[in-house]
């Protein structure tokens, strides 16, 4: 998406906003262009969303396509109170959470061959693995927060959306949204807390 | 407990982890951590649960391993409307999307496939060289399903497709094709086995594979009644219907699928096999005379005998279709238990209310004298009772101006209302019938309803 510079302030944001109405209405057409854009502007987002919660797992294309689908389906739903991306967003967190789900019974979701390509090819291995061993951490613990909160914890501390832009998306005023958030945030540490108690009692 | 003493929030704590305390009460609170040992506990949690969100965020997004395009063509349901419609808005993208189409389409759609001229699933001829052994090691011809009757508006979208088609009698459905039955529409298919596949009323099917390896259809809403003809073991027949799986060879059974949470499988003939998607290693055998429920949030089943709306779905493939309406819906009726919301006043009334069946039944054959399935749905909900559902279904019916016999069907909400005992609704509703039929056939049953309801208010 062309971004619009902070410096333009309401002007830029406002012409943001309708560039991406536009695109809204031309999807919403079925105008094949308008969704080849859409989903040029948004795919790397998703994928971003969906890699910080299920880590490099073997399906991750097929899972950012089953994203579009769902917004290929309800994006007449879409009332335009936030912006796209944080709306896309949500989408993506349910995803990759129903992939959680499915996968639960199965056996782990990541392998070190689906690893993320390093900006240096001679990266040290083990720290590839202690990322994936993050994620997956980070992943257990995720199950465990229910959603609203989950949602806004994903959103705020691993995609960086204000807490002013979650209010709108989920209609919410927005001290409830930090509420949400500090209470996602007790968990999670709970959570890790409790995953790592786990593991040493394993251990021994 | 160390709780009552501490002098900062839990807010503080979180702040302080995350880095968004203001540098004077940050150091505030790490001087007082030095004295507290259940707020340095927690802080540590925290940290950790920092560090490692903090970690997660700036680990490196893998690149898409091949490019990507988005290719909306091949999807099913396609968007309704934006809800800040323009007025120019719709005829200028029609122009711009009728130009895109016809630049775009040879470049995007691969050419349709060659429809073979003579084969298909006419009834006469019941595929018959598709049964021999030698004619399945070669490549088969697609198989396609034809629509032997419709009822109300059905439509269909099909892959090359944008916009849906009205489904006419005796088309040919393909793989890939999308079904979507509006309220009091119903399609009736034939695939070339003679399996048969009943769209029930407001529901959405994508008949996603028609093959002679086997069937696949997504039921996206509502419900499927199918009876599929014994086949060989290697072409399968299955309904994927949100979170469950049915596969079957051979039965008559139907699928109802309630708001992506529930999925209810009763089996007539035969048996089926349904699976779960989060639970795949575990499949429930349903034989026939047997229905199961299945939520998506929980991990119980309940397994009963085949209840009256499943077999009210099946209706149109038992033996000796035609429905007697006034078999057993009055009895039925009459012998039903107190329902519990029902307040205790209103089986006192015994007098009034020993005429509504007979009502009942009688207006819904009128109102539904060429719509045989969807009455059968009104009759079995009566049955049982399920006024609310009565209800919901008559708003819909009366929702669409077109509706036929209005009359019957506004003077049967009015007395789902009475059973409900919304005697304001409901007297209301037999004045509006009185104020606009003061002649009409059932004027005078309007009449003891007003005064019934006049004298419960």
């Amino acid at each position: 998406m062309a971004r619009v510079s902070d410096d333009k302030c309401t002007g830029g944001i406002r012409l943001q906003r309708k560039e991406e109405r536009d695109l809204i209405q031309g999807c919403l057409e079925g105008n094949q262009a308008s969704w080849r854009q859409l989903y040029q502007r948004h795919q790397g987002e998703a994928r971003a969303v969906l890699f910080r919660i299920l880590g490099p797992v073997a399906d991750l294309d097929d899972l950012v396509q089953t994203v579009f689908v769902k917004v290929y389906r309800t994006l007449d739903r879409f009332e335009g109170r936030s912006k796209l991306s944080t709306w896309l967003y949500r989408i993506c967190v349910h995803v990759a959470m129903d992939r959680l789900r499915i996968k639960k019974r199965q056996k782990a979701t990541v392998g070190l061959e689906d690893a993320p390509p390093q900006a240096d090819p001679r990266a040290d291995p083990s720290e590839v693995t202690e990322m994936i061993e993050d994620i997956l951490h980070l992943q257990k613990a995720l199950t465990r927060i229910k959603d609203p909160k989950r949602t806004v914890l994903v959103l705020h501390d691993l995609m960086e959306v204000p807490t002013e832009e979650i209010a709108s998306m989920q209609n919410a005023p927005i001290p409830t949204v930090r509420s949400r958030l500090f209470y996602a945030r007790r968990e999670l540490a709970r959570a890790l807390k409790h995953a790592r108690q786990h593991t040493k009692g394993a251990k021994r | 407990m160390t709780a009552p003493k501490c002098p900062y929030h839990p807010g503080d704590q979180v702040e302080f982890a995350y880095g968004e305390m203001d540098p004077k009460s940050a150091e505030a609170f790490s001087t007082h951590l030095e004295s507290c040992p259940a707020c340095r506990a927690t802080v540590s949690d925290l940290l950790e649960a920092a560090r490692l969100t903090r970690k997660v965020r700036q680990a490196p997004v893998p690149q898409a391993k091949r490019k990507q395009d988005f290719d909306v063509s091949s999807l099913g349901r396609k968007p309704a409307g934006w809800r800040r419609p323009v007025f120019w808005a719709p005829v200028a993208a029609a122009v711009a999307a009728l130009i895109l189409f016809i630049v775009l389409r040879p470049a995007i759609e691969p050419p349709a496939p060659v429809e073979p001229p003579s084969y298909g699933v006419t009834p006469p001829t019941p595929a018959e060289p598709r049964e021999k052994p030698g004619h399945l090691k070669v490549e088969p011809p697609p198989v396609f399903a034809r629509v032997i009757r419709t009822t109300g508006k059905v439509t269909k979208k099909s892959k090359a497709e944008t916009t849906r088609t009205p489904l006419a009698a005796n088309a040919k459905i393909r793989g890939g094709d999308i079904l979507v039955a509006s309220a009091k529409s119903t399609a009736l298919l034939v695939m070339d086995d003679q399996s048969r596949i009943l769209i029930g009323e407001k529901s959405s099917v994508q008949l996603e594979t028609l093959s002679h390896r086997g069937d696949r259809l997504i039921l996206d809403r509502g419900h499927v009644t199918c009876e599929v003809s014994p086949r060989q073991a290697e072409r399968s027949f299955s309904i994927v219907a949100g979170f469950g799986t049915v596969r079957v060879t051979g039965t008559l059974f139907a699928v109802l699928k309630i708001r992506e949470q529930q999925l209810v499988v009763g089996v007539f003939k035969g048996a089926v096999k349904v699976t779960r998607s989060d639970l795949p290693e575990a499949g429930f055998e349903v034989r026939d005379g047997e229905q199961i429920s299945l939520a998506k949030k929980k991990a119980a089943v309940r397994l009963t005998a085949l209840g009256k709306k499943m077999r009210g779905l099946m209706q149109p493939f038992l033996p000796g279709t035609p429905p007697a309406p006034a078999k057993d819906t009055p009895p039925a009726v009459e012998e039903k238990k107190p329902k519990p919301q029902e307040p205790p006043g209103q089986e006192t009334k015994t007098e009034p209310r020993e005429e509504a069946p007979d009502t009942i039944v009688s207006l819904v054959e009128h109102m539904y004298k060429d719509t045989r399935w969807i009455f059968d749905d009104l009759r079995a909900d009566i049955a049982r009772g399920r006024w609310n559902v009565v209800l919901h279904r008559l708003e819909n019916y009366l929702a669409d101006p077109e509706s036929p016999s209005r009359d019957e069907a506004i003077l049967l909400k009015a007395v789902c209302l009475e059973k409900l005992n919304r005697l304001k609704e409901a007297y209301q509703t037999y004045r509006h019938y009185l104020l606009k039929w003061p002649a009409g056939s059932r004027a005078q049953e309007a009449k003891y309803g007003l005064i019934r309801t006049r004298a419960g208010l």
